[in-house]
């Protein structure tokens, strides 16, 4: 099978709002695919259709040859769920929660192998309340993991967690991911889409407006690299836009970012029209294009406001 | 293990491990049940004996002038109708017939609401008619309304608690969970939500049967409260219970939020609670009241439990409160399944 996943027209309106807007893609077995967008931009609603946990207004998803429309129930056995926002009951303690989830499937499941597996064993007797949000969003991988899923939907899984704890889970996603499972997960991070996926959608304002691996993405756009550098005076930014290989010249404050198809040719123009037209500036910086600035190249917008 | 059992399993460990629940449902009604008990003991010892016989019969009023001599009794003379009428308003706890025709047939009119006191008179009144005087004891029991208050306040308390582990209980644990998201997530999975609500409710009928057990062996106990009529009386916990489980789901649905489950519930809960006739009958309510209050779930669950502590009513004399009740359970699992959804439509 070429796809295990297959979003065709996908749409979910509300009453006088649509949330998301005739999207399409696939998701090759195997795959990490990454939805990236910014809040509100329909993540979640589209995940939840998937999931057969919100109704589809019109178009539909089909996940190892099922109809989410069709028969949401059988779907449900063969994905794994991690919702944006999990709590879990505060009176059991984490073993007993896996295996509960577990019988919810109608399967016996080992509580402690799944707990070391999210590395979570010596946590056993705690309740969910009394975790971090790291080992939190661990133990919800883990109940996501409770059927031996084909798909493992995960909800914007590193947001509000500090950088170490990110990439710790970003290793674990990757486990999963050579355990042979196929992976969704959304976030709002550039950085997380592109060192996790193999192929991400960008998602504004209900759309998917480009989709393809990371390096694809980056190609999109014209733009190679950024110059940042800060200024003190009043300078005239107009004449910077007229530099060899300069695509587009933002002013913030003190802070000048150059665009630039070629860093090299850039530069060498910037310095010459330092020589005669003394910009004084400093702390100058050369930033490889990353998908933050594919993001506000195609929307106008950066991807956290 | 099959889903719906490891619902009704889990429900139940997690119930048994909330202490605070545990303490309003179990441990609160106990004490109330208690205190009130002690409070309004009384401590009358003396047994009401209403006579009946011929005035002319010499004989026998000889034997009637020396049972008014005991301390212990408390003797009326009246006709039959009006001493069996005594005795079924609990104003009696024994009447004796001494016919004219067979003086050595004496009948006794047992109340069974009063059993103790009951016996104790009957072997006082049997030292009257010793030897050599053959006389036979014909023992009949005529059903009474409640006698003690102890015996009208423990099977309201029982449907107390029903009612308020079904209505609190249940909108607590499910707009706590809907709210948190935790519902959401067993809605992910393929459990149909038929087998998640009825695994719930299941936990609940057992937890209030448990608590019912433990109400009734105390009241048994500590204050000579017997049960009669045990499937009887489990039914009609099956029964309250779906009326009450019912009631909690249908709050589940109006409230959106944790906090607004107090005020829901309570709006209908309090009125029974107050004027339900747990705690006192209904009889001294405005007439135009009664006529309501009397219908009131509550108020039927209770009068029909009473009707299993010391009524001998048999099914004929309250099957009019028993389809009242049936009916509550038909109308509030209407709105339960009106009102109540396990996962919001959008
Ligand atoms: N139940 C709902 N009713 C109405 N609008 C909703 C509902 N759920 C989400 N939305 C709206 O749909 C849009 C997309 O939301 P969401 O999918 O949560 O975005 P994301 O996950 O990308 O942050 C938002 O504008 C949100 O306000
Ligand atoms: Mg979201």
């Amino acid at each position: 099978m070429e796809h295990i996943i297959s979003v065709d027209q996908l749409t979910k309106r509300y009453k006088d709002l649509t949330a998301v807007d005739h999207i399409s893609f696939q998701v090759r077995p195997g795959e990490i695919f990454g939805i990236l967008g910014p809040n509100g931009a329909g993540k979640t609603t589209t995940l939840e259709m998937m999931e057969g946990l919100k109704v589809i207004t019109e178009g539909d998803a089909v996940i190892n040859g099922i109809s989410v429309k069709q028969h949401p129930r059988q779907v449900k056995h063969i994905i794994g769920v991690q919702l944006q926002s999990s709590s879990f009951y505060d009176l059991m303690n984490l073993k007993e929660l896996l295996e509960f989830f577990g019988s919810l499937y109608g399967r016996k499941v080992d509580g402690m192998a799944l707990l070391t597996k999210v590395e979570l064993a010596d946590k056993w007797k705690s309740r969910a309340k009394e975790l971090s949000g790291g080992q939190r969003q661990r133990l919800s991988i883990a109940v996501a993991l409770v059927n031996d899923p084909l798909v493992i939907f995960l909800d914007e899984p590193t947001t509000g967690l500090d950088p170490q704890a990110r990439r710790h889970l970003w290793a674990l996603v990757r486990d999963i991911q050579k355990a042979g499972t196929t992976l969704i997960l959304t976030t709002h991070y550039m950085e997380e889409a592109e060192v996790l996926c193999d192929r991400i959608a960008i998602m504004d304002s209900a759309k998917i407006i480009a989709q393809d691996t990371p390096t694809g993405l980056l190609k999109l756009i014209e733009q190679k690299a950024t110059i940042k550098f800060q200024v003190k005076n009043h300078l005239d930014i107009a004449p910077l836009k007229q530099l060899a290989a300069a695509t587009d010249v933002n002013r913030m404050k003190d802070t000048i970012t150059i665009s630039t198809s070629h860093v090299q040719d850039t530069l060498k123009g910037l310095i010459e029209y330092d020589l005669t037209h003394p910009v004084h500036f400093t702390d100058l910086q050369v930033h490889e294009v990353n998908l933050e600035d594919v993001f506000l190249n195609l929307t106008g917008k950066t991807l956290r406001d | 293990m099959k889903p719906f059992l490891s619902i009704t399993l889990t429900t139940l460990k997690m119930l048994f491990r909330n202490n605070q629940s545990l303490f309003f449902t179990w441990f609160l009604p106990l004490c109330l049940m208690l205190i009130i008990g002690y409070v309004t003991r009384s401590n009358d010892v003396s047994i009401r004996l209403g006579v009946v016989y011929d005035h002319a019969n010499t004989n026998a009023q000889t034997i009637v002038d020396a049972m008014s001599a005991v301390d212990a009794l408390e003797v009326t003379a009246d006709t039959k109708e009006l001493e069996t009428a005594a005795l079924q308003d609990n104003k009696r706890d024994l009447v004796i017939e001494i016919p004219n025709a067979t003086p050595n047939e004496i009948t006794v009119y047992e109340n069974p609401s009063n059993p103790s006191q009951s016996a104790i008179g009957k072997m006082i009144v049997q030292q009257f008619f010793q030897p050599p005087a053959t006389v036979t004891f014909i023992t009949e029991t005529i059903s009474s309304k409640p006698a003690r208050y102890i015996d009208f306040l423990v099977p309201g308390i029982i449907s107390m608690t029903i009612m308020q582990l079904g209505i609190f209980g249940t909108a607590f644990a499910i707009v706590d969970a809907k709210q948190k998201g935790v519902l959401k997530r067993v809605i992910a999975t393929p459990i149909r939500p038929w087998q998640y609500v009825l695994g719930n409710m299941l936990a609940r009928l057992i937890l209030s049967m448990t608590q019912a057990g433990i109400l009734i062996t105390v009241a048994w106990l500590v204050f000579d409260v017997h049960f009669n009529h045990w499937s009887w009386l489990l039914s009609l916990i099956v029964l309250g219970n779906i009326v009450f489980l019912s009631l909690g789901l249908f709050v589940s649905g109006l409230a959106k939020t944790v906090e607004s489950v107090p005020v829901l519930a309570n709006l209908i809960a309090f009125p029974m609670l107050l004027l339900g006739g747990i705690f006192f009958p209904t009889d001294s309510l405005p007439d135009w009241l009664k006529l309501v209050v009397e219908k009131l779930p509550i108020a039927v669950l209770a009068d029909l439990m009473r009707s299993t502590v010391t009524l001998d009513k048999g099914l004929s004399e309250v099957y009019v409160q028993l389809l009242i009740l049936i009916g509550w359970a038909v109308v509030t699992l209407f709105l339960a399944n009106s009102f109540f959804r396990l996962q919001e439509r959008d």
